[in-house]
C-alpha cells in the first residue's frame, strides 16, 4: 500500500520535474488550435518515456514569426496593433519574452508606445493554466503617466498584446522587479493576473462607447 | 508513533538550524491541529520569518522529496504534489505557480518557507483550511475549534445594549475603568467578530477588539452614559451588556462619529422630535479625493493638479450632501498620499452606503476629453478565477494588505464583487446627471479593475471629472463654480439612486 503511494509520488514529481524541461520540446503546441490538444497529450507521455535527460532547445535563429503589438493611437482613440516579425522560440515563455521586449521597444512607426523606455524584461512565466507573469525592472514605475487613460492603455498594450498573439495565455500579472506591484500609477490594480480588455482597441471604439461593456462586434 | 517522528524531526531541526548559526526568532510558532499541538522554531532572514515546511507537516503523513540537483524540494500528500524551488519566490501548485513574499530556502535537506504563504501552500497540499493567526503566532491546520464570539450592538434612544454571543461556553470578565468597560475573555485562542465598531447615539462611541494571550473587547464610553448593567445567560451562552444614558433632557446630538469630518449633520428642518430615536439611520457616504502628496496624479498643461482638484470637488460635495440631511466623510481632507486600501478600509470602517472616488484623468493624447464614471470590472466573472478565489479567499495576510506588501497576490478581497449590480446602477445615475449639468462629453459609463474600488463593500464608483490634460478642461476644472456644478451632479445623481434603491439600502 504505503509503496504504491510512494511509486505514485514518485512518478508525479519525476513528471512534473520533466514537463517543464520538456517543455521546449512540446509547448508549440499550445499555440495551436484547440484540435491539437490530445496530440499534445500524447507527445508529452512520449517525451516523458524517451527523454528524462533534459536537452537545451538549439535557438530557433532563422525562423522569425509576425505578432501585433498594441501601441497607443496619437489621436486618442485607444490601441492600434502593428505588426512585427520577432524571432521564434518553441518555448511559450521565451516568446512571450521576446515580444514584451518589443513591445518596450516602442513603436516603429510614430505611435505612442505607453511603455517605451520605462523598464526591461526580467523573466516570464507562463503557468499551466494560462497565467502569464511578466516580471519588469522598477524603472517602468518612473516612467511618468499622464494619468488614469494613460494608465490603463499602458497596461492593457502589453496585456492585451500578449492575450491576443497567445490565445493559450487567458490572463497576464505584470510583476515589478521581482515583486507583486499595487498598481503603476493608482488605478488599475496589478495585484492579480488581469484579462484583457478589448474596448480599449481604437477598432471598438468606432461606434461612441456604449454603457457597461457590450462585446465588439 | 507520529507524534515521535515528529519530535525526532523537531530535534533534528534544531540542530541543523542551529548548526547552521541562523538566529532564531524570540517566540517559537505553534502549530494547531486536530490532532496536534507542536512549537517549531523559526528563522528571520532580513525582514521575512520563516519556517521549515518539512517540519511544520512532520506526523501528518506527508512525503517529501529533495532534489538536490535541480535545488528543490517536492512534498506529496493524498496525489498532491508541491514543489518549492531553492532561492525563488515560486512554489509550483497543481502545475500552476504561486508566488511568495520571499524565497524560499533549500538547505541541508530543510525547506524554509515565508511563514504568512504557508496557508495557501498547505491548504491545497492538505486539503484542508490552514490559517495563520499572527498576533498569536499560530498557525492553524485543519477544522480546529476554536470558539466564536459574535459582538453585536443595538443602539435605542436611550440605551445601548451590546451582546457577546458565544459559540460555546467561555468565562466573560467586566471591569470598568475611565471613560471604558473592558470584557476580558481569558483565553488566547478565540475568535471575536465585530459587527460594527462605531456607534452613534453618544451613549457609547467605540468597540474594539484587542487579541493576545487574553482577548479584550474594550468599550468606550460617550457623553451621554450614565451606567452600566450586564448579565450572563445560557443557552446560547452570552453576555448582555446594557448602557443606559442620562435622562434625556437635553436634545440629542446625533453623529456622535464625525470626527474625521469637518462638516457635522445637521439635519435640515431638524427632522423627528427629541424624544423619539432617528427612524433610520442617516446615509453615509464616503468620498475619496484621488491621490494627494508626493501622488499628484494628473497634470494640466497650465499646472493644475489632479490631487487638488479632487479635494476641491470632494470638499464641495460633502458640503452639498450634509445639506441634505446624509452624513459625508472624506478619505482626506488635507494635501497627504493615503493608501489605496486604506482609502476603502475608510469606508468600510463607516459602514457606507456608497463610496465615490473622485479623479481627473490625463491622456498622452492632449485632445481627449470628457468625463466618465467607472465601476469595478471584477474578473471573478470569469470561472477560473472564481475557482481561484473560492481556494483562496479565506486568506488574509497579517494586518492586512498594506502598502507595498508582497502578499497582495493572495488577498482575494471580494468585497465590491457582490455590489457590482448597484455600482453599475449608482454608475449610470451619476453619469446621466454629470452630463445634464456639465454639458461636458461623454465617455460613458465603464468598467476597469481599479485597485481602490476592489475591496470596497458597498456600491462604489470612480468618477473622472474631466481630463487635467486637455487645456480647455482644465480652465473649467479649476474653477470654482465648475466644481460646484460637478459636485452637485455627483450628489443628484447619488440621490437618484437613492430613491431607486432607498428601502434595500437603509439597513
Amino acid at each position: 500500500m504505503r509503496k504504491a503511494d510512494l511509486a505514485i509520488g514518485i512518478g508525479l514529481g519525476a513528471l512534473l520535474v520533466v514537463v517543464p524541461l520538456t517543455a521546449h520540446r512540446w509547448s508549440r503546441w499550445l499555440r495551436q488550435p484547440v484540435a491539437a490538444a490530445d496530440e499534445a497529450t500524447a507527445a508529452t507521455d512520449a517525451d516523458v518515456d524517451r527523454e528524462p535527460e533534459p536537452t537545451e532547445a538549439p535557438a530557433d535563429v532563422h525562423r522569425t514569426i509576425n505578432v501585433k503589438l498594441l501601441f497607443e493611437e496619437p489621436g486618442g482613440a485607444g490601441l492600434v496593433p502593428e505588426e512585427r516579425s520577432v524571432a521564434y522560440h518553441a518555448n511559450l515563455s521565451r516568446q512571450l519574452r521576446v515580444v514584451v521586449d518589443e513591445l518596450l521597444r516602442g513603436s516603429l512607426a510614430g505611435k505612442v508606445s505607453p511603455l517605451a523606455g520605462g523598464g526591461r524584461v526580467q523573466e516570464v512565466f507562463v503557468t499551466a493554466r494560462g497565467v502569464a507573469y511578466v516580471d519588469i525592472s522598477k524603472e517602468i514605475a518612473d516612467k511618468p503617466l499622464p494619468g488614469e487613460t494613460a494608465e490603463m492603455l499602458a497596461v492593457f498594450s502589453l496585456v492585451n498584446s500578449i492575450t491576443m498573439n497567445f490565445p493559450a495565455v487567458k490572463r497576464v500579472q505584470i510583476l515589478i522587479d521581482g515583486r507583486i506591484a499595487e498598481t503603476l500609477g493608482g488605478h488599475v490594480d496589478l495585484s492579480r493576473p488581469l484579462l484583457p480588455d478589448p474596448t480599449l482597441l481604437a477598432s471598438s471604439r468606432a461606434v461612441p462607447a456604449v454603457p457597461a461593456a457590450t462585446p465588439a462586434s | 508513533m507520529n507524534d515521535g517522528l515528529a519530535l525526532r524531526s523537531s530535534l533534528l531541526s534544531l540542530l541543523v538550524l542551529g548548526s547552521a548559526g541562523v538566529p532564531a526568532a524570540a517566540e517559537p510558532v505553534v502549530i494547531l491541529s486536530d490532532t496536534h499541538r507542536r512549537e517549531v522554531a523559526s528563522v528571520t532572514r532580513g525582514t521575512v520569518e520563516m519556517l521549515p515546511i518539512d517540519i511544520v507537516v512532520a506526523g501528518m503523513g506527508v512525503t517529501t522529496r529533495t532534489d538536490a540537483a535541480a535545488g528543490s524540494v517536492s512534498l506529496g500528500y493524498q496525489g498532491r504534489e508541491l514543489i518549492l524551488y531553492h532561492n525563488k519566490s515560486l512554489a509550483s501548485v497543481a502545475g500552476d505557480l504561486r508566488l511568495l513574499s520571499a524565497p524560499s530556502i533549500v538547505a541541508d535537506g530543510r525547506c524554509l518557507v515565508p511563514i504568512d504563504g504557508l496557508p495557501l501552500l498547505l491548504r491545497y497540499l492538505l486539503g484542508k483550511p490552514v490559517e495563520w493567526r499572527a498576533p498569536l503566532r499560530m498557525l492553524l491546520v485543519g477544522d480546529v475549534k476554536i470558539p466564536r464570539i459574535d459582538v453585536s450592538a443595538f443602539v435605542s434612544g436611550d440605551s445601548v445594549r451590546i451582546v457577546l454571543e458565544s459559540s460555546e461556553k467561555v468565562p466573560f470578565r467586566v471591569s470598568q475603568g475611565e471613560g471604558r468597560v473592558a470584557v476580558v475573555i481569558p483565553r488566547d485562542l478565540v475568535e471575536v467578530k465585530l459587527e460594527q465598531e462605531r456607534l452613534t447615539g453618544g451613549i457609547v462611541e467605540l468597540l474594539q477588539h484587542s487579541p493576545g494571550k487574553e482577548n479584550v473587547v474594550t468599550v468606550t464610553l460617550g457623553k451621554r452614559f450614565q451606567n452600566l448593567k450586564a448579565s450572563e445567560q445560557e443557552s446560547p451562552p452570552r453576555l448582555v451588556l446594557e448602557f443606559f444614558a442620562v435622562p434625556a433632557t437635553a436634545s440629542p446630538t446625533p453623529a456622535a462619529s464625525a470626527a474625521s469630518s469637518g462638516s457635522t449633520s445637521t439635519p435640515e428642518g431638524a427632522g423627528p422630535k427629541a424624544a423619539t430615536p432617528l427612524p433610520r439611520a442617516p446615509r453615509i457616504v464616503v468620498i475619496d479625493p484621488g491621490h494627494g502628496g508626493a501622488m499628484v496624479g494628473a497634470q494640466g498643461p497650465a499646472g493644475a493638479l489632479e490631487k487638488d482638484v479632487t479635494l476641491a470637488i470632494a470638499r464641495k460635495l460633502r458640503a452639498a450632501i450634509a445639506n441634505l440631511g446624509y452624513q459625508a466623510f472624506l478619505t482626506r481632507d488635507k494635501d497627504e498620499d493615503v493608501a489605496l486600501d486604506q482609502r476603502t478600509a475608510i469606508a468600510n470602517n463607516f459602514k457606507a452606503d456608497v463610496f465615490v472616488s473622485i479623479h481627473a484623468n490625463g491622456s498622452r493624447a492632449g485632445g481627449a476629453k470628457g468625463s466618465e464614471v467607472y465601476f469595478l470590472a471584477h474578473e471573478a466573472s470569469d470561472s477560473e478565477a472564481r475557482r481561484l478565489a473560492m481556494t483562496e479567499g479565506a486568506f488574509v495576510p497579517p494586518g492586512g494588505a498594506s502598502p507595498g506588501s508582497d502578499l497582495a497576490l493572495i488577498l482575494w478581497n471580494m468585497a465590491q464583487a457582490e455590489h457590482l449590480e448597484e455600482s453599475s446602477v449608482l454608475a449610470s445615475r451619476v453619469h446621466e446627471a454629470l452630463g445634464e449639468a456639465t454639458g461636458a462629453a461623454s465617455r460613458g459609463v465603464k468598467q476597469a479593475p481599479f485597485r481602490v474600488l476592489v475591496g470596497a463593500a458597498m456600491p462604489a464608483v470612480l468618477v473622472e471629472v474631466g481630463f487635467l490634460s486637455n487645456a480647455d478642461e482644465e480652465k473649467l476644472l479649476v474653477n470654482d463654480a465648475y466644481q460646484g456644478r460637478v459636485a452637485g451632479a455627483i450628489l443628484r445623481g447619488m440621490a437618484r439612486y437613492f430613491e431607486r434603491h432607498g428601502a434595500s439600502a437603509a439597513n
